[in-house]
């Protein structure tokens, strides 16, 4: 728009693909990916920063890794859905982001392949589309190495015992990646169910607050959290049942 | 066989009953298993137990929610803890779940091989032999929105247990009914009190009370 303006006319999109700009774009969005993907294992703020600064090509390992198996669709392919076509991933990534923590504080070396793809699968994975190959065989092992070598770095600089650091990542990786994440397909039926509740609007907000409870994804903020006022009611039951249903949606 | 049971309250109140707990545990870096008994918020009551059982210096910790689906790869690590336990909510919705997934046999069979098992409220009447007590007082119970008609549970122990205890005459007119229709003990705990069973010594922390045949006892405290 900025070359528009100076010189009064409409350059094709390709003329620009060298400008200082696009890099400077490209150098924070993938800043900010990696920053988000350490943010999601369960890293602190301390702790992403470290390894933002000091270990980036460690990251950018398990990055790739990362990025394989979130990237991967079902064999079954594109299928037709009511608001256009859905391709199903096969693997839940936020659940192997929650359990592999919890389970390495008790193992020495890694999780075999068939171990992890029982954890990784999502609902939507058939036994085709779950063959190891070798080029699978060694992202899993990518993954973990790479997943290892970052938390021994984290231990290494706070002068921490690797397996304490599974366990902090422990607490905070399960309420950021906890089982039932809200998606869009839950919101969309969340939303009709609200609008068809035939109660006053206090009640309506009652249900909205306490329903935010069960869906909070910050492990900062849980302290704040008023958990004796809080009550599992049959509205609030309701959506956390809408948000289970659709959990692999998107 | 190791068992505590809590009768209800936060970290903050439980904590002589934490102390006793820890207390059983002959490792040096134990391992506890959390298991929420509905996993809707076990993340968050995961995270406020995890923080307290760090101040004993406990650094494994294993959050298990038994609602949603579980790999035999965690549940493994699970039954090799020092400790497992069942954490408090909805009773029969819990029982249920431990039903259906098999796990009723495997936490029984680990407390008899030693496994240090507790329960905090619904967890804790989960190891006696049935769940009635958390069908009355009609003032104070859980709903039984599950529809569960076999109330049979782990049965470790020859006695029932009330959780909640408020010593108040409307709970112990219930409770003295009850033990009536009973022939074993009632064992009643306020929030913050509960019952250590150490192999064949059995121990009470707080002010607890047992109902037997209609009488109320107050139990002696540790």
């Amino acid at each position: 728009m900025t070359d528009f303006l100076k010189n009064q006319t409409k350059r094709p999109i390709k003329f620009f693909e060298h400008h200082h700009v696009l890099k400077e774009f490209e150098k924070i969005f993938e800043y900010q990916k990696d920053k988000n993907l350490l943010y999601k294992i369960g890293f602190n703020n301390s702790q992403v920063s470290l390894l933002l600064n000091k270990h980036r090509k460690t990251l950018k390992d398990f990055r790739c890794s990362f990025s394989y198996f979130e990237r991967i669709k079902s064999m079954k392919g594109i299928k037709k859905v009511a608001d256009g076509i859905n391709w199903s991933a096969i693997f839940c990534m936020r659940d192997i982001l929650r359990e592999y923590p919890q389970i390495m504080q008790f193992r020495d070396g890694f999780l075999t392949c068939d171990e992890f793809i029982e954890i990784i699968k999502s609902s939507y994975a058939t036994k085709k589309d779950l063959v190891l190959n070798p080029y699978r065989k060694q992202m899993i092992g990518l993954f973990q190495e790479k997943y290892m070598q970052l938390v021994e770095m984290v231990a290494a600089e706070g002068n921490k015992n690797v397996k304490n650091v599974l366990c902090e990542i422990t607490m905070r990786s399960s309420v950021i990646n906890k089982y039932d994440r809200i998606t869009g397909d839950a919101v969309t039926i969340i939303v009709d169910k609200i609008l068809s509740i035939k109660q006053g609007p206090d009640d309506i907000y009652k249900i909205m607050h306490d329903f935010l409870y069960f869906q909070n994804h910050d492990p900062s903020k849980i302290r704040q959290l008023e958990r004796h006022k809080i009550k599992n009611t049959k509205g609030v039951k309701n959506l956390l049942e809408i948000v289970r249903s659709y959990r692999e949606g998107i | 066989m190791r068992l505590v049971f809590y009768g209800g309250g936060d970290e903050e109140e439980n904590i002589s009953l934490n102390h006793a707990l820890i207390k059983l545990v002959r490792s040096s870096n134990p391992v506890i298993t959390y298991i929420p008994a509905c996993s809707y918020d076990a993340d968050i009551e995961f995270s406020y137990f995890a923080r307290h059982f760090k101040k004993f210096h406990i650094s494994r910790m294993i959050n298990f929610p038994v609602d949603i689906p579980f790999t035999d790869i965690l549940l493994n690590e699970v039954l090799k803890s020092d400790i497992i336990y069942l954490g408090g909510g909805n009773t029969f919705y819990f029982l249920k779940t431990l039903k259906e997934v098999g796990l009723i046999p495997k936490f029984k069979k680990y407390a008899l091989e030693g496994g240090i098992l507790s329960g905090l409220s619904a967890g804790a009447i989960i190891m006696t032999p049935n769940v009635k007590t958390a069908s009355f007082p009609a003032f104070d119970c859980d709903l039984n929105e599950e529809k569960l008609k076999n109330f049979s549970s782990m049965n470790l122990v020859d006695f029932e247990f009330f959780p909640h205890y408020k010593n108040s005459i409307r709970y112990e007119d219930e409770l003295k009914k009850y033990s009536n229709k009973i022939n074993r003990p009632l064992y009643a705990c306020p929030d913050g009190c509960g019952i250590i069973l150490d192999q064949d010594k059995i121990s009470f922390i707080g002010k607890n009370y047992c109902f037997y045949k209609g009488k109320k006892i107050l139990l002696k405290a540790a």
